[in-house]
């Protein structure tokens, strides 16, 4: 009971120093699964503030950068929606705005060219994209609304935050739509501008018939465009000088004195050949015509794939011609266009008007180049192969050519026919794969020519053969030979650096690759082991590999074997021995038998120390058990006096019989006999022992203790 | 049974119970490794096959091109330092992770511009549930292209005078900086964005600092991105990828430093001349008690 309480004391000690440092840990963090929900919705009435910034500082990427990580706020479920909502659309008008700007650029551009349909069209486009964009400002109207309700806006302090910034998000709504209506009105502004107009022109919904009041309609006019406001009507026909025939029918009635028309021009371009050289000189020739007419002394601008080549002016009869050299594009096609766009008193009467696209067919030689590369290693020469196809075109004599390890220039040249080149990869290249390109530039009719392609560059591998000793003593030294060597040769010059354990060597190899080495071993705590050793081979040149690898050795640490075997002899048998011995000598004493059966009397072999001693014996336990203990400790006594041990099948009594046989017992065995038959009395019978037979078993006991004290056996 | 026998009895069963406990009984302490509890960073270990490091003494002993992972929880020795500051220049890397420790005297003696500042970092809209546990939703490309769209923080606080270095992650626009704990944003309080991690190479070596540790803890480490955040920074300039832990400046509870010591008396015991030395102990117990007895009845 007292072991067990004690236990539960100290374990619970143990418990109540070790945990207390499970409640240490507040200061750092959090524990997540314990951290309450709380939401700010003046945090997302401010982002979506913020956002509408960036929205009216027209930069949709910071828009963009700024609400795409919405899905990432942590806002009440019911307003989730509400702000991806929010977010969608503020980034939909972010990227309309800019847009917006470039096509007005572009608008006045066509304006100012008098390319009057043009411009129409892309009013149109800028009408649409403002009619999305105020689509979307609905939208963001909408959810900053929808939000503030699940807030609770107008239930909350007028003068505080969350309401004063509700607000704030509306005005700047508010402001963007204001914006984008003022865009619109801008547009239609400027149609007005570009008018030119004399008395007013009355437009019938769904009629193609256009009326004109103090104006007068002329026949050439038809071809033209009218302009009203912010629509574009072609001119198909003349009826009189107060009516035309316009298409498409009007959408919208109106009369207005602001209107633009513009009369039709024409162009045509031809080119002389069709076909020819890169370099070559072709002939073209333009006509302007308005209706049919020639228009002298117009600027005609003639384009090669949408590049101003040259610029010829009409002549009296409309048209203009010239000579104009191929660019050397080595391209198959190129597309020629002449554009006249009206200038000083042109602006505000003809329209501008570009030629049908005239392809040229151009001619250049070709050259197939393809190479191919060895694997190199670092500091060694490469070579690299190029093959030339110039299929059946003539080859081009000293031909340039330029070779780069990577963007690194290595090697200029010329060659008209197929070549290899050899050179020198740097020492410090790193290895793995790296790109060659051969290029050519172009010269005249030939067009250039390039080609790339992957050159593996690798250090070399060593090979190593060792030879070690099949096993190695430690402490001691391990004599190590070997050779190195690669695909290219021995390896000489290299540095060889073994390390066993602390112990670290290094040598060099001679010049067939072979080395010679002998190194002190590092004692451990083992007794028989797998000795690693580390070999490092660093070479000389830059193209070889360095190697390290470990091998093992069989080690065998004589000295712990021997340390060990003299430390269990020493302890397993030396010592118990000397232990033995010693107790078996004079002077020694035995100890109290336990319990409650005082022996004052030790006994032990000393007869001088404790033979006027008395016995005394205070019988409180039963007699036999008092007996049962007197027989237990002459049996042990016999045991280890005679040497023998009772078998399992042998009886108490056979056991005594076989002490007889031990001579060296004498008298002893005729005692240990009677206390047998004693002791087996009263363990096979009924009959209760006595007083008497107890002390007749302490006086047995007493009377071995005593022959053996006075070493008659 | 006499009362000694009884006294060694229990002495034994103490000993032994206290050393199973030990053994067994999980440590609970802020980022120990041996920690399975949500405070702990056993399963960082795990996931990154990291070892921890007793004593910056060690740092001498591991590949140049390791990563090391820093919480300064205590305060660190000139000689520590001096230690931190050559693994760096040997081209080790270095992660920095604090927030109210002693990040800022290592960033001093390694000449670092970048402070980890005062307060603690709240943010009401990019969070977890609460301010703070802030989202980090701000990156640099290089983190983007790793696949990380966002992290969670736990009672982090910010750098600042950054220099140089490469901002890896800000906080959001509405986060701030917590000086007088009310959990508001006053007046006088810095407003976000901040930044959160930041890079500097140094010599060979490359040095990262992160403003809040909490990200390693088993309860974290799955939240977001974090995981791939972590494994972005321990692959930044690391060829081999040893990952090692500083322990040696964590704050250590009783059972941390009894298990601590129970794995070196087990290292200890491993060696065979320990093994000899107990088996000398045995036979001589052994023996004392054995050859008592001889030649007499008692």
């Amino acid at each position: 009971m007292k072991i067990n309480t004690t236990l539960i004391a100290l374990v619970l000690t143990i418990w109540f120093v070790l945990l207390p440092s499970a409640v240490s840990a507040v200061e750092e963090h959090v524990d997540p699964s314990d951290v309450a929900e709380l939401y700010s919705g003046v945090s997302l009435l401010h982002y979506y503030s913020a956002s509408l910034d960036l929205v009216i500082q027209k930069n949709p990427d910071a828009t963009l950068d700024f609400l795409s990580v919405m899905p990432f706020a942590h806002v009440q479920p019911a307003i989730t929606p509400h702000s991806q909502e929010f977010a969608h659309s503020a980034i939909s008008i972010a990227q309309v705005l800019p847009e917006l700007d470039k096509l007005l650029v572009k608008r006045d551009g066509f304006i100012a060219d008098a390319r009057m349909t043009e411009a129409a069209e892309t009013s149109f486009q800028i009408s649409a994209d403002i009619k999305t964009a105020l689509e979307h400002v609905d939208s963001l109207q909408a959810a900053a609304v929808l939000t503030g309700n699940v807030l609770n806006v107008n239930a909350a302090p007028v003068e505080g935050d969350l309401v004063i910034t509700y607000y704030d998000v509306l005005r700047k709504i508010a402001s963007i739509r204001a914006m984008l209506i003022l865009v619109q009105n801008m547009v239609l502004d400027q149609n007005s501008n570009i008018a030119d107009s004399v008395g007013t022109v009355t437009l019938t919904v769904g009629s193609g018939i256009v009326t004109g009041t103090g104006t007068m309609f002329t026949a050439a006019m038809v071809g033209g465009g009218l302009y009203v406001g912010s629509a574009t009507y072609s001119i198909t026909g003349f009826t009189d000088a107060t009516h035309l025939t316009i298409n498409p029918v009007a959408a919208t009635a109106a009369t207005s004195s602001v209107f633009t028309i513009l009369l039709p021009t024409s162009l045509t371009l031809s080119i002389t050949p069709e076909s020819a050289f890169v370099g070559d000189t072709i002939r073209f020739e333009a006509m302007l015509t308005h209706n049919g007419i020639p228009l002298p002394g117009k600027k005609v601008t003639l384009f090669l794939d949408g590049t101003l080549f040259v610029t010829a002016v009409t002549g009296a009869d409309g048209q203009c011609s010239g000579e104009l050299t191929l660019p050397y594009w080595y391209i198959s096609q190129v597309e020629a266009r002449a554009l006249y766009t009206p200038q000083g008193g042109d602006v505000g009467v003809f329209l501008a008007s570009l030629s049908p696209a005239t392809t040229i067919n151009l001619s250049f030689y070709n050259l197939s180049l393809t190479g191919s590369a060895e694997e190199g290693h670092p500091g060694l020469s490469t070579t690299i192969k190029a093959t030339l196809d110039y299929g059946t075109s003539p080859p081009l004599k000293n031909r340039r050519f330029s070779l780069y390890l990577d963007n690194s220039l290595i090697r200029e040249m010329t060659s008209e026919t197929d070549f290899s080149e050899m050179f020198v990869i740097a020492a410090d290249t790193t290895i793995g794969p790296h790109l060659i390109t051969i290029s050519s530039p172009s010269d005249q009719r030939y067009a250039p020519a390039m080609t790339s392609f992957s050159i593996n560059i690798n250090k070399v591998p060593i090979t190593l053969e060792l030879d070690k000793p099949a096993v190695v003593f430690i402490p001691g030294s391990i004599k190590l030979s070997g050779n190195a060597s690669t695909e290219l040769g021995p390896l000489n010059g290299a540095k060889i650096t073994i390390t066993s354990g602390s112990a670290k060597t290094t040598v060099t190899t001679a010049s067939d690759g072979s080395f010679k080495v002998t190194m002190k071993t590092t004692p451990g705590f083992y007794l028989i082991a797998s000795q690693p050793i580390s070999i490092q081979v660093t070479p000389s040149e830059p193209w070889n590999a360095p190697l390290s690898e470990i091998q093992n050795l069989f080690a065998v640490y004589y000295l712990n074997c021997i340390l060990i075997a003299v430390t269990i002899a020493f302890f397993g048998v030396y010592l118990p021995r000397r232990l033995g011995a010693r107790d078996r000598s004079p002077g020694r004493t035995a100890e109290q038998i336990p319990g409650d059966i005082r022996v004052a009397l030790p006994l032990t072999e000393s007869v001088t120390s404790h033979d006027e001693q008395p016995l005394q014996i205070t019988p409180r336990k039963p007699a036999q058990e008092q007996i049962l203990y007197w027989y237990a400790k002459v049996l042990k006594f016999i045991q280890k006096l005679a040497g023998l041990a009772p078998r399992p099948e042998q009886t108490m009594r056979e056991f005594a019989e076989q002490t007889r046989t031990v001579s060296l017992l004498g008298p002893v065995s005729r005692y240990f006999n009677e206390m047998t038959l004693l002791t087996e009395r009263f363990i096979y019978s009924p009959n209760k022992p006595t007083e008497s037979d107890v002390e007749k078993s302490r006086e047995l006991a007493q009377s071995i203790n005593t022959e053996v004290e006075n070493e008659t056996i | 049974m006499k009362l000694s026998r009884i006294f060694s009895i229990v002495i034994v069963l103490v000993v032994v119970i206290s050393v199973i406990v030990i053994w067994f009984q999980s440590s609970v302490q802020d980022f120990m490794d041996t920690n399975t509890t949500w405070n702990g960073i056993k399963d960082f270990m795990v996931t990154f096959n990291a070892s921890s490091m007793d004593s910056m003494a060690a740092l001498e002993t591991v590949p140049s091109k390791s990563t090391l992972i820093v919480i300064p929880s205590l305060k660190f020795s000139d000689g520590d330092t001096l230690r931190l500051e050559q693994f760096v220049q040997g081209g080790g890397t270095l992660i920095l992770m604090d927030d109210f420790g002693y990040g800022n005297a290592i960033l001093e003696k390694l000449n670092i511009s970048a402070r980890f500042a005062p307060g603690i970092l709240l943010d009401p809209l990019f969070c977890y549930k609460n301010p703070e546990m802030p989202k980090i939703v701000t990156f640099s490309p290089a983190i983007t292209a790793a696949s990380v769209e966002a992290i969670t923080l736990n009672r982090a606080t910010s750098l600042e005078n950054i220099g140089n270095g490469e901002v890896l992650a800000s906080s959001s626009d509405t986060s701030f900086m917590d000086l007088n704990g009310n959990g508001s944003p006053d007046q006088n309080e810095p407003k976000g964005p901040f930044a959160m991690a930041v890079k500097y190479p140094m010599s060979a070596g490359i040095v990262e600092v992160v403003a809040d540790p909490s990200v390693l803890i088993n309860t974290m480490l799955p939240m977001d991105e974090n995981t791939q955040f972590m494994g972005y920074l321990l692959g930044a300039g690391a060829e081999e990828n040893d990952v090692y832990i500083d322990k040696s400046h964590l704050p250590s509870s009783p059972l941390d430093i009894a298990k601590t010591k129970l794995i070196a008396a087990r290292r200890i015991v491993s060696n065979p001349f320990a093994l000899v030395g107990a088996l000398a102990l045995v036979f001589i117990f052994v023996s004392l008690n054995a050859t008592g007895e001889d030649y007499k009845i008692d």
